[in-house]
């Protein structure tokens, strides 16, 4: 974006909502990405898909994780480390 | 009255602890740490036996080289990185790296924004994809998350677990796949667009691209 207060289209705020999400724009680029998702919904719904889904991958392995794994690994380490 | 939570001792001191020979401190990092290298190790090998095996090398690898550490980076990212690492050393054992070519994203991403109808490329998201938070517990979405994520390239899942539950900044991620931070920050982004694209297939019941 070569103008940072220039109002961004679709398209542009998709290749900015990384910079977006890790609070890397600057303050003109961020307000010019919250502008116009202050009038395009169907970008807020982007947002949220492209927002959810890392957060949503990473709730759904740690649910994966075994209840007895903490006891299993302390024990392991334990005998590998002659900590017994 | 409720009482205050006791302050918890930083990641920092626990090392040091360590360091010095106490094992206790080490037991602690471990308690913290285990359940994230779990994820981690099991978002790159997909296999419960296997991940486990991935963080019992992770900490005791972190044990007997916990007297080089320099506290350079946190902790934290240091055993992520480890956990990743060994991972994606145990897929390599077993399998040929695949394409994973992260220039194949665009087209996905192109028909993801045009394939609906409409002035706006986004018009028919459904109500699932407007509220995605009120939708994860699903079962349909869990499914979903899981496919998906099968179908990133074994790197590009690493880099993703890394960032999402490792938190690794854009340095250390740079530095682990050894490229620039801009570069790196971009394949973040796409894998990001892959993944929501992924995802957004397979709630909708389309085959993936």
């Amino acid at each position: 974006m070569s103008d940072p207060t220039r109002p961004v289209d679709c398209q542009q705020l998709v290749s900015l909502l990384g910079d977006y999400v890790d609070n890397q724009l600057t303050a003109e680029q961020r307000a010019a990405v919250e502008a116009h998702m202050g009038q395009c919904a169907p970008c807020v719904a982007f947002l949220r898909q492209y927002r959810f889904a890392p957060q949503a991958v990473r709730d759904h392995l740690l649910k994966q994780v075994p209840v007895d794994l903490e006891n299993r690994l302390l024990s392991f380490l334990r005998d590998r480390t002659k900590k017994a | 009255m409720t009482l205050p939570a006791p302050e918890e001792t930083s990641d920092e001191v626990l090392v040091a602890r360590a360091q010095a020979g106490d094992y206790g401190a080490f037991e602690d990092l471990v308690r913290r740490h285990q359940r994230r290298a779990y994820a981690v190790a099991f978002g790159i090998v997909k296999n419960p036996a296997e991940a486990e095996e991935v963080v019992q090398e992770t900490f005791l690898s972190a044990f007997e080289h916990l007297e080089a550490f320099r506290g350079e980076s946190k902790f934290s990212t240091w055993i992520y990185r480890v956990a990743s690492n060994h991972a994606l050393m145990k897929l390599r054992k077993k399998k040929p790296e695949p394409h994973g070519d992260i220039t194949d994203l665009e087209p996905s991403l192109s028909r993801a924004q045009t394939r609906s109808e409409g002035t706006s490329p986004f018009d028919a998201l459904s109500l699932w994809a407007r509220r995605p938070d009120d939708a994860a517990d699903a079962n349909e979405v869990q499914e979903a998350l899981s496919s998906a994520l099968d179908a990133l390239a074994d790197d590009d899942r690493a880099l993703l677990l890394m960032r999402s539950i490792g938190e690794a900044s854009h340095d250390v991620l740079a530095e682990r796949f050894q490229t620039t931070v801009p570069a790196v920050k971009s394949r973040l982004h796409r894998v990001r667009l892959q993944l929501r694209a992924l995802l957004d297939e397979r709630m909708r019941g389309k085959p993936p691209p």
